[in-house]
């Protein structure tokens, strides 16, 4: 729990577990947001949200659009980046209505099209850059939520960023009602694979061009894969960098392993075509992935990890977790 | 032999009619008119690049519509007033290329082909330029090759289009002997477009005259200076 | 024009060169594969040997598609600059690459399976290649100047990269990426079992384009003066700039593009020979191209430790200044 440097008698903070990249204080009605640089944690932005203030929002991100749905708040949203990304079937509907509109992402999205729009916050996926016109933006007093969930490495640091949204929306206590609920289904889980003693080499990423681009130990797909009882076959390495390896660097370190998880296509035709040489492998045969349920997964899966760890436990070790079907995943063929 | 009958030149409209005339070998003839008169006209016509508007041309004895493209190259060869420039080029390779119409599908020269080449390198006394390239040489050696290239071809026909244009004094007599020479010496037709009145003004040369303002051309036997003056440039001298 | 004694020398010693650098190639990258992992994967192919998986399927194709893609995409810049009777002319300046991409994209965004398979994309980058090929031989009838032509290839290139863009934004995702992916080319991608076809057609195409040499040689002095000499000048242009797409084509559809290779080349080939004796130009411009590519990749190799570089910004890295180089000694 932190507490605010600041007047400590009428500031409470909202307890955050897992989340490295915020911090939340309330503050009689409101809420001060307090984003954190995902690198160095130092305070990025202070921003004062909440329900006092009308809330009309354009999402740039998946993710956002998702935690709207999960806390019934779509009506707040004014926008999105484009409709063929969204899985949520009332934003859908309220597209086709014209109370949602399309605006691009950030580097397509048109100034004139915001300001007109009416909307007061824009969130959207944060890279350490400004905003696109952001100064001119907020001098018509907009709200710019850089988000930084994606940056977060346990999975259950991703969901707790549902909480911003509750404290945009007004929602704080259905929120953090969810956020617990699936904090202790994650838990419970993970508890099943405490006692394991096999854990079953995995392998991630996919060759782009020449380069095989996969996370290092320390990010959220690493973090999962430990979660769920494997051993992700780089989790030697250090840092949140993406690695990059060559295609023979892959081959050689694989020989063994056991388990694929996300190449990045939905079949075995599309991967022999951009990756002919892999086929060898013995993970050639154990290839999951959520590419057929992609965009419901980029918009659900980070507030609800609970599904993926689950998923990726009965795909691990089938013998301690049953599943009458994947939610996310499935077993390229 | 050349034979011309009531052959009208022109690309879409008729541009000058020539009367029936015989080139025959053994003879350097002068094509002589005004600029833009039809000279160039003319010589692409008589060597299958552009087609008569009415008349005939026969080359020895076969009539030229009858011959196809790649038949041409051994009955007449055609050097342009302009060379091509080309860097890397040996003045050996160019003068080899007139051997193209006779050598085998990779090009390859065989030892007559050598021979020959050597020969006439011999008989135009540009030995000294053979290993040169020819973006080295002054126009005058370019002139020169380039007569060296159409006498290896080996036609019984020559036609140059404006060699002493771009020629000092020198030079310009220099060719116009070497055409001489070839002329006699190998028996060849040889049929030069000019404006060097004073350098063709020779016994041995015969001359086509296009007449500016009647826009026809006919073959003299001799002719003095006054007369192709008073032909060809009529405008210049009223 | 044959080839001459000290040609014959220059000719001799690159193809020593290139079989050498072709062996060295086989042995450097991150991983040590060792002459008897070449061994068992050409006549004991185990599967379960990563060695040998990396060198059946990874550095053997990878060495010969960088020969294929020197020596072609050399050939093809030859063949356009005599052609053009422009030095600067090339596939990747004059747009003939880009004609490959249009007709890819294209055809991968129609959605159609066939288009996305690899003999859709060789056939459509040969058929769009060879289209782009027309295009600029039609420009190149009413240019004079040889910068002209150039700034035509550059404005062809422009406006298919413009149309790909304006086609990937309307397109699906899932072919978003297979022509992302393709896009971004690679030395790596080929099959060993595709190498077979891929080296026939290559050798084709080496052989038509020796039958070429003699109008080539006669084409150096110009249009005119090759027609008074017996070339079918439209039959050999066509003839020409088929085998241009050919290469041209092939290349770009297993490697992606690759630049300045086709200009660079045949320049610096002219400038050692000193010679316009196509056979001895077609068959030198082969071997540097080869040797070249071959070379560019062993530094990638070297330095992938480090960082890796796609072979295409190799080679622009390389390439580029020497164009600039060639433009300075010739078009001043």
């Amino acid at each position: 729990m932190k507490i605010s440097d600041t007047d400590k008698n009428e500031e409470t903070s909202v307890e955050i577990k897992y989340a490295k990249n915020f911090n939340l204080t309330q503050k009689a009605n409101q809420y001060i947001l307090e984003i954190l640089d995902p690198i160095s944690g130092k305070t990025e932005s202070l921003h004062t949200i909440g329900p006092s203030k009308k809330h009309e929002a354009i999402s740039l991100s998946a993710t956002v659009v998702g935690m709207y749905a999960i806390l019934d708040q779509q009506k707040k949203l004014k926008g999105v980046s484009s409709i063929d990304y969204v899985f949520d079937r009332k934003v859908k509907s309220m597209f086709k209505s014209g109370s949602i509109k399309e605006f691009g992402d950030e580097t397509t999205n048109s100034i004139e099209k915001i300001i007109s729009s009416k909307a007061n916050t824009i969130l959207y996926s944060g890279f350490g850059d400004e905003f696109p016109n952001q100064k001119k933006l907020e001098a018509l007093n907009l709200t710019i939520l850089p988000i930084y969930d994606w940056k977060e490495i346990h999975p259950l640091g991703k969901a707790e960023w549902i909480k911003v949204i509750g404290a945009l929306t007004g929602k704080m206590d259905e929120a953090i009602k969810f956020f617990n609920t699936v904090e202790k289904e994650y838990n419970d889980l993970m508890k099943l694979t405490a006692s394991i003693n096999e854990y079953p080499t995995c392998l991630s990423g996919n060759l782009i061009g020449d380069i095989w681009y996969t996370p290092a130990n320390e990010s959220y797909v690493a973090h999962l894969m430990k979660d769920a009882g494997a051993k992700y076959r780089y989790a030697d390495t250090k840092g949140q960098v993406t690695l990059e390896f060559s295609i023979e660097q892959i081959l050689k370190d694989n020989e063994t392993t056991e388990f694929w998880i996300n190449p990045g296509y939905d079949s075995k035709s599309k991967i022999d075509k951009f990756n002919p040489h892999i086929k060898h492998l013995a993970c050639y045969n154990n290839i999951y992935c959520y590419s057929p349920n992609m965009i419901e997964f980029w918009e659900k899966s980070a507030a609800e990890p609970h599904h993926v760890l689950s998923d990726l436990i009965h795909i691990l070790h089938p013998e301690i977790k049953e599943i009458k079907s994947f939610y996310y995943y499935a077993k390229i063929n | 032999m050349i034979d011309i009958k009531n052959l009208t030149v022109g690309y879409q409209s008729p541009l000058i009619l020539f009367a029936d005339m015989q080139l025959k070998r053994g003879t350097v003839y002068a094509l002589i008119g005004r600029n833009g008169i039809g000279k160039s006209t003319f010589l692409k016509t008589i060597t299958g690049q552009l087609e008569a508007i009415s008349g005939i041309v026969n080359l020895d004895n076969r009539l030229l519509s009858d011959i196809t493209f790649n038949e041409i190259p051994r009955y007449i060869s055609y050097v342009e007033s302009r060379f091509p420039l080309v860097e890397f080029l040996s003045v050996y390779d160019y003068i080899a290329l007139g051997r193209s119409p006779y050598t085998n599908l990779l090009g390859k020269l065989k030892e007559e082909d050598k021979s020959l080449i050597q020969q006439t390198i011999a008989d135009l006394k540009i030995e000294h330029l053979k290993n040169r390239f020819t973006s080295e040489l002054s126009d005058g050696e370019r002139q020169l090759i380039s007569i060296a290239k159409a006498v290896v071809q080996q036609t019984d026909f020559i036609v140059l289009d404006e060699p002493t244009a771009f020629l000092d004094y020198a030079n310009k007599e220099e060719v116009i002997s070497q055409l001489k020479m070839i002329a006699t010496k190998m028996n060849k037709c040889i049929i030069v477009a000019t404006h060097d009145i004073d350098l063709v003004l020779d016994k041995k040369i015969h001359f086509i005259l296009i007449d500016e303002i009647a826009k026809t051309g006919k073959l003299y036997p001799t002719a003095t200076k006054n007369k192709i003056i008073s032909t060809c440039f009529k405008s210049i001298q009223l | 024009m044959s080839i001459s004694r000290r040609h014959t020398i220059n000719i001799f010693v690159l193809l020593l060169l290139l079989p050498t650098i072709a062996l060295v190639h086989l042995f450097v990258g991150q991983i040590g594969v060792d002459s008897s992992d070449y061994f068992n994967a050409l006549f004991h192919y185990d599967t379960s040997d990563s060695y040998q998986i990396i060198a059946r399927e990874i550095r053997i194709p990878r060495m010969f598609m960088a020969i294929i893609a020197g020596a072609g995409l050399s050939i093809a810049g030859l063949l356009m600059q005599t052609l053009f009777n422009n030095p600067l002319a090339g596939p990747y300046v004059l747009g003939i690459n880009s004609g490959a991409s249009l007709f890819v994209a294209f055809s991968i965004m129609t959605g159609i399976p066939f288009f996305t398979s690899t003999l859709g994309i060789t056939a459509n980058a040969l058929i769009g290649a060879f289209v782009f090929g027309i295009i600029i031989l039609f420009f190149s009838r009413f240019l004079r100047s040889q910068v002209s032509l150039l700034l035509v290839g550059l404005m062809l290139g422009s406006f298919t990269g413009a149309i790909v863009s304006l086609t990937q934004t309307i397109s699906e995702a899932d072919e978003l990426k297979v022509f992302t992916l393709w896009a971004l080319g690679s030395l790596q991608k080929v099959k060993f079992e595709q190498l077979l076809p891929i080296f026939s057609v290559f050798t084709i195409g080496i052989l038509l384009t020796t039958l070429t040499s003699k109008s080539l040689n006669i084409l150096v002095i110009g249009e005119e003066n090759a027609r008074l000499l017996g070339v079918n000048i439209k039959r050999s242009r066509l003839f020409i700039i088929s085998l241009t797409a050919l290469f041209t084509g092939l290349v770009t559809a297993f490697c992606g593009p690759i630049a300045f290779i086709g200009l660079a080349v045949p320049n610096l080939v002219r400038m050692i020979f000193k010679t316009q004796s196509h056979i001895t130009l077609l068959i030198s411009s082969a071997l540097t191209g080869a040797i070249f590519i071959l070379l560019c990749d062993i530094c990638i190799q070297l330095i992938e430790a480090h960082f890796m570089i796609p072979i295409n910004v190799f080679t622009s890295i390389v390439g580029a200044p020497f164009v600039v180089f060639i433009i300075l000694k010739k078009l001043r």
